[in-house]
């Protein structure tokens, strides 16, 4: 969704939604990388059984990555994009089905948003190329050699439209990477991978949607299937709670601000563009072997948890003496509604919501005092039910003048603080130094200070000499014309950095906005009361639109909304009885068509020559679609990539008849890649369904054939076979020259269709019978009444509600011997991991056979995480009495907020203690051979205080001496 | 007029209308769709078969202006100017104002101090036209018009110019491809129009031109030069013609308005700058801003037989070179176009001396004497001003050739500089080096408190020169960032023995020229001073000038020049 500060506003206002990823990374042996086992139980100590991959937000940041050089030509990006998703697939480690879904091509509602990027990325990227043309150039003639870096190609998004050849490429690498992986990776041993392709139509994540959908309609689903979501955009968010699935977690590259870019000139670190010097690159270690190595921190992923986020929305929600029953489902259904009103893909969003204003809580205050009035919700199952929406956009009219009033009064504070701040940063010298004998002294000055003498008089003097100097300043306040050199230069000052303000015309804030607005944005007068319908009736049916789109998936390939701006809110009268249904049947455009709808003709080099010549020569029947420079409004904003591209919608019907002409001219090749396709399912030879699979080719069975629900999880869907399928003993050709071919192989591919219903079939909204609310994650509101015993709330920081906190106590911290005593207070966890490595190298050479169960990594036996624990992580109780209790000490056992924050993610520590723990941990504490390490740690750990902590069961099992 | 008009399209069958209703576009405004089925009413000839190749050509080329007009799209020169040819004669009113992406960009480059910005391309504006519709109301809509085009005018044109005469291949190409429209004011007989039209594009690079019949035209031997006079019944058109587009990569539009009265006072000659500050009496004005120097200078060139005109000769005359230069005026025409009942069309410059801003000679307002012709020059080779008769006479100079035209004999005036000229003036500033710092000591050292304005300027007489002092307002200093709170201030540069000594900014004049006399005399407190060559700019091109530097300066970041070096020296 276009709305890039939703993500922040969540996760500012829901904190507990984000879980940091725990990763476990390989490691290294005599230089080689010892693979990691993902069958083994999953680090974050919660087991997914569906990931789903939104290819599009993968490529981008394979393409453009952040902390490695970028890739240089289409073959490393390939590798990089495999490798890529090997790391979210071992963060993830799901166990019955992989989804990728690239871009296909998308509604014609979304084309104008392509389009409008795709025009400004062509423009960028040219500007980026001359620029460092020109730098090249500049460097060139000083005589220096330019480092020459061969970086891919800057408007690599256009390459990312479903239809160019990179995609095709794309989807056959990910078939020979899934093959790959199927034949040698235990993991995916027993996966389900369906890869959807760009020949599919729709876009990635709305294809998984409806996977999701589809799979829950039919009778075989599981509704206690724990789904993950791979991608960075906000709206996915809205699609995890529209599906109504209780265990939905969205998994995400961490967002950090500000960091460095390498220089797209040479490719180095430190400096930018327009600063390059062309200097060689400086050789990183003794042999450059560091090259690669760059001085940023890896991209860390987070989850995000719906299932947390459902329960903060559950309380922000909840209304009591509603005149009809609340159905919470149903509220979050409206919930997810009214975001779109803030922004979406599809429609601009209306100009009095800006979500950094708080246009979310202001809705939902202003629909929970509606909804009273409503008698119902305003959605069902992603129908919009436009009466009660038109109550709730009035209420929102009403208010809309003093959204903007305030907006300009906060704009001009804002302005004005920040004027101050820079006139006080300015000043180069504080406003006030004592002088004479208070005068401040150099440190390190061999002279001490004379003795203070007579103070008073010296106080007066500074008083006296103060109002002297204060006066001064006023001299440049003199009016103007006189000889005020002070003014002069303090104003030049001021002004030299105040930035420029785009013009505002339309001056929300002052009467006659509405005029105003519709006539800038418009082009007609505020009288033009059926042009302003139409607008407003456009909008309707687009949130209409976008509602089914996400609720029962897309309700028209065709509909757009037919301008560049949005209504008022006001001005959503009468609008109940609007039609919001849409023409049926419409279909896609194919994918070289919508390559047309939303390319620049400077992009057209994607295309086939004929193609490319309607975007070019003047006399093309529709080269009004692609002008060379194109209108900016910023529309109250400060740079060009902010501002709304006034972009002349394509009209699909022109479109079409132009290209009627020249589809004789496609080569058989680019007619393949510009027919619509479905998806494969791919299987290894040791899943249930691969037999199946196998039974279908042999018998050239050319019906689809329904799959088994029992051999797949339930999954449902039609398999019909495929012509470019992957099949066992035959070799699968490695499309990138650096990989190489898969001779044995034995995975399976076959077409894989959704299970279909009847057009007018409903999906509902709804918790399915049988789904397990997760455990609650928030501190329940009335803890601290029912909660007798007096413990304090401990937050859950995990999946894991009772992950047992880590500490070393006293005495470990001591062998350990490095640690300054002020340091633990604030010790993080990297500190600490490094102690516990140290501690595990320490301990390994005298306990060769248990020495694993130290490395945090590889605590977990085969099984499940229920597995022993380490002695030193089970045993936070210190001996009482034996020391006294020290700061960092008390800190440690004081179940206080820092503790998990700490501590935590050192690997799972205490599940629910069940009779075989006990068993197994006593077998391993009573392994013999125990260092006299351990044997400290052991004796330390005897529980003889009574336990402060409530979260350690007391019933842990006390280790035999040793 | 919205609703009105759009009903029913004039002189056109009901089956036309019908043929025309089944293309518009469902959410067009009703304006803009009117417009455009003048459009295609007018281009269509035969009514083509539905779906033909024709049509859709058609269409596409009705989408391209109509998206030109009112969404700001530029496209591909070729078709920018067969839209345009196809719309001439078609008046908008009230076309909205856009800035295109590039000029945006073009923008924050040019406030970035990014050391490559110098071949940023300018912005410069799309003017929208507006016309009156037909005679009978034009005298309303004079009034209903409203500015078009352009906001912040003032110095994208100069700049361009300057640039273009720079030679520099790239920029020339953009501003080729940005200014897109001329004004072409022209009879309009509905039939006819089309093809006399063409004929005047085609044939005379200068455009046509249109008198105001009514008015009493003082000019006599201007009246009817051009091949179009109209016949004053006529009504009065403005076309919109595309101008640059073709040939000349950077037909800049410059209107000198040379008010007889300014003519006529010295003071005004002197200063060269007829400032007919017409935006201000109606907003109505579509801005053009042009170096004088290089139109008044052109126009003796141009061949056309208008710039025989009296006014227009007395004109040169007045502003030849040298005192046009004296004044250093950057010089921002505003071209203003006030079609009304069939008199006026007005074009308007705005000088901007910094002495004497705003001296509003002429105001559209009083277009009973104010005649502008504007002349839109198609092929590079030669424009005439065309004149329009009346007590002023307006000329306007577009193009290229005009600039080239300018450019050429400011060269031949001034000699490029070579290190004689650095190196002769050296000795003089030694000795002032000298006398400033005994009045720096006098003064008991470089301080804030010092008068420096003063010292600076009695170190100069103790040498026996003088200080040059300029000024200009710093809205109209092309080169510095644009800042709306700024805009009252001015810029102080100092010059002595034309050698530039440094350049302040103020509230007022004084404080502008305090500043100014602070950073010249920090010069001085290094070990020498040294006179040299640099670069700098002036109008958005780089120009060489004579600058006192201390030994450890860099020549980079000067500010730019208020007046152009090469008439100063």
């Amino acid at each position: 969704m276009g709305v890039p500060a939703f993500f922040r506003w969540l996760s500012r206002k829901y904190p507990s939604i984000i879980v940091n990823c725990v990763e476990e990374k390989a490691k290294e042996c005599n230089g080689v990388k010892v693979p990691i086992d993902t069958s083994k139980p999953n680090p974050n100590e919660v087991e997914f059984d569906n990931l789903y991959l939104d290819m599009n937000g993968i490529i981008h940041p394979c393409t453009h990555p952040e902390d490695k050089p970028a890739p240089k030509n289409e073959d490393e990006m390939m590798v990089a994009i495999f490798e890529y998703i090997d790391r979210i697939f071992n963060i993830v480690r799901p166990r019955r089905l992989l989804y990728m879904a690239i871009d296909g091509v998308a509604p014609r509602a979304k084309m104008n948003q392509q389009r409008s990027r795709r025009f400004r990325a062509s423009k960028e990227g040219m500007e980026a190329a001359e620029e460092k043309q020109k730098i090249r150039q500049e460097i060139l003639a000083k005589g220096r050699a330019v480092a020459l870096s061969e970086v891919f190609p800057r408007e690599s998004p256009c390459l990312m439209t479903s239809g160019t050849e990179f995609m095709d490429n794309l989807a056959k690498c990910l078939r020979y990477y899934i093959a790959d992986r199927l034949n040698s990776d235990p993991g995916w041993k027993n996966l389900t991978v369906i890869l959807s392709d760009a020949s599919a139509p729709g876009e990635g994540e709305h294809k998984i949607m409806d996977y999701i959908r589809r799979q829950r309609a039919q009778p075989n689903h599981d509704p206690n299937t724990h789904h993950c979501l791979c991608g960075a955009d906000a709206d996915l968010i809205m699609l995890g709670l529209a599906t109504h699935e209780p265990n939905f977690t969205i998994i995400r590259e961490e967002f950090k601000p500000n960091k460095p870019k390498p220089c797209a000139l040479c490719n180095q670190m430190g400096h930018e563009v327009k600063d390059c010097q062309g200097l060689p690159r400086e050789k990183q270690g003794k042999h450059d072997q560091f090259a690669d190595t760059m001085p940023v921190s890896e991209q860390e992923f987070i989850f995000i948890r719906l299932c947390v986020l459902r329960e903060y929305l559950e309380r922000e929600l909840t209304m009591a003496s509603l005149p009809f029953t609340f159905d919470f489902e149903r509220s979050i259904d409206d919930w997810v509604f009214m975001c779109f009103f803030v922004g979406n893909d599809f429609l601009p969003h209306l100009p009095s919501l800006e979500i950094r204003e708080g246009a979310i809580d202001r809705l939902v205050n202003i629909y929970k005092n509606v909804v009273h009035k409503t008698g119902g919700y305003l959605t069902e199952s992603g129908f919009v039910n436009l009466q009660r929406v038109q109550m709730i956009m009035l209420a929102v009219g009403e208010v809309e003048d003093s959204i903007f009033k305030k907006r300009k009064d906060d704009d001009d504070n804002f302005k004005r603080r920040q004027k101050e701040k820079r006139k006080r940063l300015k000043r180069d010298h504080p406003s006030f130094i004592p002088g004479g004998q208070f005068s401040p002294q150099a440190l390190g000055n061999r002279s001490s200070p004379q003795a203070i003498c007579n103070p008073r008089q010296a106080a007066f003097e500074m008083r006296m000499h103060n109002s002297t100097t204060s006066a001064s300043p006023n001299t440049s306040l003199t009016p103007d014309g006189s000889p005020s050199l002070g003014g002069g230069i303090k104003r030049k000052s001021e002004d030299s950095d105040s930035e420029p303000e785009p013009e505002d015309n339309i001056r929300l804030w002052e009467t006659g906005w509405k005029q105003r607005y519709y006539k800038n944005k418009f082009d007609v007068d505020a009288s033009d009361e059926k042009f302003r319908r139409k607008v407003v009736q456009s909008y309707v049916e687009g949130l209409c639109w976008v509602l089914r789109y996400y609720y029962q998936g897309c309700a028209s390939w065709n509909w757009y909304y037919p301008f560049h701006y949005a209504p008022f809110a006001s001005d959503f009268e009468g609008i109940a009885d609007m039609p919001s249904d849409f023409e049926k049947g419409s279909k896609p455009f194919k994918p070289l068509e919508q390559l047309m709808g939303v390319f620049p003709a400077a992009s057209g080099n994607f295309l086939p020559p004929t193609w490319r010549k309607l975007m070019t020569d003047p006399e093309s029947s529709i080269i009004d679609f692609y002008p060379e420079d194109f209108a900016i409004d910023l529309n109250g904003k400060k740079y060009a990539w902010q501002g709304v591209a006034l972009l002349p919608f394509v009209d699909e019907r022109r479109l079409r008849a132009a290209l009627e002409e020249v589809y004789p001219d496609l080569t058989p090749e680019e007619t393949r890649r510009n027919s619509l396709g479905g998806d494969v399912l791919f299987v290894g030879k040791h899943h249930p369904l691969c037999d199946f699979i196998v039974e279908q080719y042999k018998s050239k069975n050319t019906e689809a054939v329904d799959i088994p629900p029992e051999l797949c999880h339930g999954i449902q869907g039609k398999l019909t076979l495929n012509d470019n399928a992957v099949l066992p003993d035959q070799v699968v050709e490695s499309p990138v020259p650096m990989l190489r071919d898969l001779t044995q192989n034995s995975a399976v591919s076959i077409s894989f269709k959704d299970p279909q219903f009847a057009e007018d079939f409903v999906f509902k909204a709804t918790v399915l019978p049988g789904a397990k609310k997760p455990a609650p994650v928030l501190k329940p509101g009335d803890w601290e009444k029912t909660n007798n015993d007096g413990r304090p709330w401990r937050p859950q920081l995990g999946f894991n509600r009772d992950r047992k906190p880590v500490h070393l106590d006293q005495s470990a911290f001591r062998t350990l011997g490095t640690v300054p005593r002020q340091q633990q207070g604030a010790m993080t966890w990297s500190v600490f991991v490094a102690h516990a490595a140290w501690l595990c190298s320490l301990a390994s050479p005298a306990l060769p056979h248990s020495a694993p169960s130290f490395c945090p990594a590889d605590l977990r036996p085969q099984e499940s995480w229920r597995g022993p624990t380490p002695l030193f992580q089970q045993t936070p109780q210190r001996t009482a009495g034996a020391a006294p209790l020290l700061a960092w000490n008390r800190m440690l056992q004081s179940p206080g907020q820092f503790q998990p924050a700490q501590y935590q993610g050192l690997g799972p520590m205490a599940y629910p203690q069940r009779p075989e723990d006990r068993l197994d941990r006593g077998r391993q504490v009573g392994h013999e051979g125990l260092s006299p390490l351990l044997a400290l740690l052991c004796c330390t750990a005897a529980p003889l205080a009574p336990n402060p902590c409530p979260a350690v069961p007391t019933d842990t099992p006390h280790p035999p001496a040793a | 007029m919205a609703g009105k008009a759009a009903g029913e399209p004039l002189g056109r069958t009901a089956e036309e209308a019908a043929w025309a209703e089944t293309l518009r576009g469902a959410c067009e405004p009703e304006h803009h769709w009117r417009y455009r089925r003048e459009f295609l009413l007018r281009n269509v000839g035969e009514l083509p078969a539905a779906g033909s190749a024709q049509l859709q050509r058609l269409v596409s080329l009705s989408m391209v202006w109509a998206n030109h007009v009112f969404l700001g799209c530029r496209y591909p020169p070729q078709v920018m100017e067969r839209a345009l040819e196809m719309a001439e004669g078609i008046q908008v009113t009230n076309a909205p104002v856009h800035t295109t992406r590039d000029e945006l960009v073009a923008k924050v480059k040019k406030r970035g101090i990014s050391s490559s910005n110098e071949g940023v391309e300018e912005p410069c504006k799309r003017q929208a036209v507006e016309k009156s519709k037909d005679s009978k109301d034009a005298g309303k809509d004079v009034k209903t018009t409203k500015a078009e085009g352009v906001k912040e005018t003032e110095s994208a044109l100069p700049k361009k110019q300057e640039k273009s005469t720079s030679k520099d291949p790239e920029t020339s190409q953009s501003t080729c491809s940005t200014d897109q429209e001329i004004v072409i004011v022209s009879d309009t007989e509905t039939e006819e129009k089309p093809a006399n039209a063409e004929s005047t594009a085609e044939q005379k690079p200068p455009s046509s031109e249109k008198e105001s019949g009514k008015k009493p035209c003082s000019s006599p031997p201007k009246e009817g030069k051009c091949e179009n006079v109209p016949s004053p019944e006529k009504k009065t058109v403005v076309h919109v013609a595309p101008l640059a587009v073709k040939s000349t990569p950077q037909a800049a539009a410059v209107v000198a308005a040379v008010p007889s009265a300014a003519k006529s006072t010295p003071q005004a000659a002197a200063v060269a700058t007829a400032v007919p500050s017409t935006s201000k009496s109606t907003s109505q004005a579509t801005v053009v801003a042009a170096a004088v120097p290089p139109a008044a200078k052109s126009s003796p060139q141009s061949s056309t037989p208008q710039t025989s005109s009296a006014l227009l000769s007395s004109k040169t005359q007045v502003g030849a070179p040298t005192s046009v230069s004296k004044n250093g005026a950057q010089v921002s025409s505003s071209l203003l176009l006030a079609p009304k009942s069939a008199k006026v069309a007005a074009s308007l410059l705005a000088a901007r001396s910094g002495a004497q801003p705003g001296s509003s000679l002429l105001t559209s307002k009083s277009s009973a004497q104010v005649a502008a012709s504007l002349l839109a020059a198609r092929s590079g080779a030669q424009q005439g001003p065309s004149r329009g008769g009346a007590q002023a006479g307006a000329s306007l100079l577009a193009s290229k050739s005009g600039s080239q035209a300018g450019e050429s004999p400011a060269k031949a005036l001034c000699k490029p500089l070579t290190s004689e000229d650095a190196k002769e003036r050296q000795p003089f500033f030694n000795r002032l080096y000298k006398a400033v710092a005994w009045k720096l000591v006098a003064v008991g050292g470089f301080s804030p408190n010092v008068n420096h304005a003063e010292l600076l300027n009695s170190s100069i007489q103790s040498v026996k020169a003088t200080l040059d002092v300029a000024f200009v307002p710093l809205k109209e200093l092309a080169d510095l960032p644009q800042n709306k709170s700024s805009l009252e201030n001015i810029v102080c540069e100092l010059r002595c023995k034309s050698v530039y000594l440094g350049t302040g900014c103020g509230k007022s004049m004084e404080n502008a020229k305090a500043v100014a006399s602070r950073e010249a005399l920090k010069l001085f407190l290094k070990k020498k001073v040294i006179v040299k060559i640099c670069k700098r700019k002036y109008k958005g091109s780089e120009i060489e000038d004579l600058v006192l530097l201390d030994e450890e300066s860099k020549p980079s970041n000067l500010p730019p020049a208020l007046r152009n070096p090469r008439e100063i020296l």
